[in-house]
């Protein structure tokens, strides 16, 4: 089973963010989760099983999804472009980790990304970057199947 | 430039996002079409002429793979470029692919300057 660690899955997400859509993030100082409002996740298969749990504020959101459209953050919805930017982020996000683990070589089968109302998984035993976007908090768990 | 280019991809906000980088690289707004899967993109290209298809490959109803191995049944489509920009990194997947005819691919996250040196290529548009 190959191993990644907190740092490796920060530097997946913070790659991914600053390719598709200009996103700099830090890692969070202080504990942002009660800003939590959006949710997507995307699971894969193959040699191993897991998903990815993604949970973010409305305005790292609209920032995301203004950014990969250039436009103004206003000029978007949360609920509307928002979510789509994050199940599309999930996407990239699940290619990249599947990539990782040695899709290239081994077939792994990634989901199609879905939007949820609420954080399902993630718990216990899940690896947890929680990133914030001046004030505004993203946190990517993943979690492997045992 | 008179090219037409669709872009197949199920994400609504991707598809806005490369429609962006399609323009940037010299394809008038008006030539450009959009579908969300393999079977809306088989759609498009039975009502008009296509010059190049940016595809993705993992979408519902019909996928990257399904719409390619259909596009190629076809041989009045033939000269329809294809180039997948997906997450996929799996070569026997992509080596598939390019049995079917795609002729480049691009991996997600890219940056724009990358998928439109990609459509300048192919277009033959000069930079």
């Amino acid at each position: 089973m190959t191993e990644i660690t907190i740092n490796e899955l920060e530097q997946i997400v913070t790659d991914a963010l600053e390719r598709t859509a200009f996103v700099m993030v830090d890692v969070e100082d202080e504990d942002l989760s009660g800003m939590l409002s959006h949710h997507a996740r995307v699971v894969y298969s193959g040699p191993e099983n897991g998903q990815l749990l993604l949970s973010a504020s409305g305005g790292f959101l609209a920032e995301l999804a203004s950014n990969l459209i250039g436009v103004e953050p206003d000029e978007v919805s949360p609920d509307l472009e928002g979510v789509d930017a994050l199940a599309e982020l999930a996407n990239i996000l699940g290619g990249s980790l599947v990539n990782r683990l040695g899709a290239e070589s081994v077939p792994y089968t990634l989901g199609l990304p879905e939007s949820l109302s609420a954080a399902t998984g993630g718990g216990a035993g899940s690896l947890v970057c929680r990133l914030e976007s001046e004030g505004e908090p993203l946190h990517v768990s993943w979690t492997r199947a045992a | 430039m008179k090219c037409n280019v669709l872009i197949v991809d199920d994400s609504k906000i991707l598809r806005t996002a490369i429609k962006k980088i399609v323009r940037v690289a010299g394809v008038d707004e008006n030539r450009i079409r959009e579908a969300a899967n393999g079977q809306e993109a088989l759609d498009v290209l039975g009502k008009e002429w296509i010059d190049l298809v940016l595809l993705d490959l993992n979408m519902p109803v019909m996928d990257g793979e399904q719409f390619a191995t259909e596009l190629r049944k076809n041989p009045d489509l033939s000269g329809v470029a294809v180039v997948v920009v997906s997450t996929e990194s799996n070569q026997e997947r992509m080596e598939r692919m390019r049995e079917l005819g795609v002729i480049a691919s691009l991996r997600k996250p890219f940056e724009a300057e990358e998928l439109c040196k990609i459509i300048t290529e192919h277009l033959g548009i000069a930079a």
